[in-house]
């Protein structure tokens, strides 16, 4: 039996062909999961405040080095890094929604629209007349999924969260750091695209309820207690009666060694971990130490852990002659679980995830040609390349409203009265007061 | 579809066999199991991490409750005919940790999807390593920023590359039930999913890369730019981030003389000035409660957090009154407690948290959906 050709296209590359997603979120855990729903193959219109933007557009403050060759320049906007990796294969509407003349965008929006998405505090999205009430009211079949950093109720409901605020709600701080006690934070804001993950996994629920019951959905997604489950089984092993042991940098109770350990260079660090003897035997074998295998204080994991110092002295006397890269490809080959730790130089030339697709270039008006990383979420065994660039401010106006039913007039009109615009509104920068001109 | 499933709003009647030794597919198995569908998890269903980690216990309650457990011993002819059963009873989903068995699930008749889940894959020039969550935090970028500039490297915490990577991989494998079920029809043939640790740790780390890509730079541990600074107080830790609500961080750490303070006026400023801001605050801070300061900022919608320990989770009067914390429905052996929803689903309040169950494998195969 031959497939009908709209199977293909579902079996193949895009299962999210023909959704809609109305995406009103900002910065990185929301933009995440659209760009992900994006990669799928859906069409994604971001809608964006002229008047307060996606601070990952950038903001006056921003660091420059997010910038191509570390220059904003007057498009600031539409050149920044984070912003571009987050939002490619998407639509830019750029309008201000709490205008009156946006009302009837709005309801045509609704009515187009299989999902909307927004990572707003609660509240605020039925504000903004977008919520699952308003609109079920126009479209008995929508999803709507909204992402507040601590849920829609409870005490701390109203608490604004971000990455590294949520990883400290989250409990995994206080499980981070060196000897001493004192928690740590990932050093990127890690739960942000935990969010993005959690954020696309419920979307994707939601439609196919959906299509299951034949009935709308609303779904929450609280990313603090969402994060709560990736540690799991710390939370459970407390309840079992084990207390966290006090943070201690890299050491864990089932491997030792267990750390990143100096290599060539500056501030260059292979990490090596060791689970069992054959391990143990392999490490000592790779660093020309087979003295350390015989000793018999370092054949448990209890011993070596007492002696990480004396550890750590001889493999960095060894490593230390090596690349990270070189270091970790030999020990790899003998059996010893290592790897670089990579900086965004080596991840860029990483070979494994160049041969694996991970990268696609992508033409920018305002940036040139660069490439982008793919998304975790796959429709195949390869990755779908991205097909186009981050859209610039509202570079899609009158094609989305085109999409949403307005005539060529009604969108002009919108232009005219400033709703729909392809810059920031000229009082944006009077909104900021606490920020100065870029490169200051 | 079948009509219980519609009108169940739940992911039940769906079958799903988690044929998987990898953490990653035991939590895309939970999270299935969480919504609903019938999970046959086949063998001992905790990894060589895991295992290997002391952790095994709470590992296995958290990851393979509200699944049943069939162990089937595969150097066995017995084990291979019952997985073989398995296999013929047709099952929704196949979740297993090689391409190689996926690409002959996808091909049998009868519509399985079949979803591959390793560390790096099977093809590229680390096809062939061993992997572990340090591992996949060194090679994303996450550990290189983690940490104190000039002291070693930190991973993180737990399997969260792992975690990151299950969901993933239900993500992938509930798009295509979409897709079919919207199409009402399964297709001839479809190819497997594949989905892979070192890949969706790559994908949650893209910041460092992008940025490289754009002005040839990239960031270092102890210099992030971003605002972000843990401070001591009276009772605990708490978390700022300074990048907007300047003025009312500083209401809430009751040190007004810094808001007129010109080396933290402007973002700018407070970027240069920004260690010397967080020891400020922390001298503000010895004589305040962790409640006193979040409570303070978060009422004028300062991003300020605590810094919670385990503990602290456990009695959060927060998490209390969302119901978060599950009675566990059989905690003679286990945890008194159980983990509340990833996310809620309003037509679904329910989230399954019961037990693990052993089962036949070889009855699992035969039995019809919706068990």
């Amino acid at each position: 039996m031959t497939a009908p050709s709209h199977l293909e296209d579902a079996a193949g590359e895009e299962p999210l062909a023909g959704v809609n997603v109305l995406d009103l979120t900002i910065a990185w855990a929301g933009p995440m999961a659209t760009r992900i729903l994006a990669s799928l193959g859906a069409t994604v219109v971001k809608l964006e405040n002229p008047l307060k933007l996606d601070s990952w557009r950038g903001y006056d403050g921003s660091p420059r080095e997010r910038f191509p060759d570390e220059e904003p320049g007057p498009a600031w906007y539409n050149r920044n890094a984070w912003f571009n990796t987050q939002n490619h294969d998407k639509l830019s509407l750029c309008i201000n929604l709490k205008a009156p003349a946006a009302q009837l965008v709005k309801q045509r929006a609704l009515a187009w629209a299989d999902v909307v998405i927004a990572n707003f505090a609660p509240g605020a999205l039925d504000r903004l007349g977008l919520g699952f009430d308003a609109a079920v009211a126009v479209n008995p079949d929508i999803v709507v999924v909204e992402m507040p950093a601590f849920g829609n109720d409870g005490p701390l409901s109203h608490h604004v969260g971000m990455g590294q605020t949520m990883e400290a709600a989250a409990g995994m701080a206080s499980l981070m750091g060196y000897d001493g006690g004192h928690p740590s934070l990932t050093g990127t804001a890690f739960l942000d695209p935990a969010g993005g993950l959690h954020g696309a996994a419920a979307v994707l629920t939601a439609l196919y309820l959906r299509e299951l019951t034949g009935e709308p959905q609303y779904v929450e997604v609280p990313q603090v207690e969402a994060a709560l489950h990736w540690i799991g089984p710390e939370i459970l092993s407390r309840e079992l009666g084990a207390e966290p042991a006090p943070p201690a940098g890299n050491e864990v109770e089932f491997a030792a060694p267990h750390d990143a350990y100096r290599c060539a260079g500056d501030d260059e660090w292979v990490a090596i971990e060791v689970r069992d003897q054959q391990d143990w035997s392999a490490l000592c074998a790779v660093i020309g130490r087979p003295d350390l295998e015989r000793d018999g204080e370092l054949a448990s994991l209890a011993g070596r852990r007492r002696s990480a110092g004396v550890i750590r002295a001889a493999i960095e006397a060894w490593s230390t002659q090596f690349s990270k890269e070189g270091a970790a490809r030999q020990l790899q080959r003998s059996g010893v679980i290592a790897a670089p730790v990579s900086t965004g130089a080596d991840i860029a030339t990483d070979p494994h995830l160049w041969a694996r697709g991970f990268f696609t270039a992508l033409d920018h008006p305002d940036c040139g040609r660069h490439f982008y990383p793919g998304v975790a979420v796959r429709a195949g065994v390869t990755p779908r390349p991205l097909r186009r660039a981050a859209p610039q401010l509202g570079t899609d106006n009158g094609t989305v409203l085109e999409l949403f039913g307005l005539s060529s007039a009604e969108a002009a009109e919108l232009e005219r009265q400033g709703v729909t615009m392809t810059r920031p509104a000229a009082d944006w920068r009077a909104r900021q007061p606490e920020r100065q001109p870029l490169g200051r | 579809m079948s009509a219980a499933r519609a009108a169940a709003g739940s992911f039940s009647g769906l079958r799903v066999v988690e044929h998987s030794q990898h953490l990653a597919g035991a939590y895309a198995g939970r999270m299935f199991a969480a919504m609903g569908a019938e999970v046959i998890s086949v063998g001992p269903g905790v990894s060589e991490d895991a295992a290997a980690s002391g952790r095994a216990g709470a590992v296995f309650w958290h990851l393979m409750a509200g699944k049943r457990l069939a162990d089937a011993d595969e150097s066995t002819p017995e084990g291979q005919a019952a997985l073989g059963e398995l296999l013929d009873g047709e099952p929704d989903v196949w979740i297993c940790d090689t391409l190689h068995e996926a690409r002959t699930v996808a091909a049998r008749p009868g519509g399985t999807i079949a979803a591959a889940v390793s560390d790096f894959g099977e093809s590229g020039p680390r096809r062939d390593w061993r992997g572990s969550e340090m591992i996949h935090q060194a090679l994303s970028g996450v550990m290189g920023q983690t940490g104190e500039a000039g002291r070693e490297p930190l991973y993180g915490v737990s399997s969260r590359s792992y975690s990151a990577t299950g969901v993933a991989l239900f993500g992938s494998v509930v798009a295509r039930l979409f897709a079919r079920e919207r199409h009402r029809g399964t297709p001839a043939s479809e190819p497997p999913l594949e989905v892979t640790v070192t890949e969706t740790a790559a994908s949650m780390g893209q910041n460092e890369v992008a940025t490289y890509w754009y002005s040839g730079t990239w960031p270092r541990r102890g210099r992030y730019p971003g605002l972000v600074g843990r401070v001591p107080c009276q009772d605990g830790w708490v978390v700022v981030f300074g990048l907007r609500g300047w003025d009312s961080i500083c209401r809430a750490f009751r040190c007004p003389e810094l808001e007129s303070d010109e080396r933290f006026a402007l973002v700018p400023d407070r970027i240069a000035h920004w260690q010397t801001a967080l020891q400020m605050l922390a001298d503000a801070a010895r004589a305040l409660t962790r409640d006193e300061i979040v409570t303070a900022a978060q009422r004028e919608h300062a991003t300020v957090e605590h810094i919670n320990t385990l503990a602290d989770l456990r009695r959060s009067p927060h998490l209390e009154q969302r119901q978060f914390w599950r009675a566990a429905t059989d905690g003679e052996a286990g945890p008194a407690i159980s983990l509340g929803p990833i996310f809620r689903v309003r037509s679904r309040p329910g989230w399954v948290t019961a037990p693990a169950r052993p089962v036949d494998a070889r009855q699992a195969g035969h039995e019809g959906s919706g068990a």
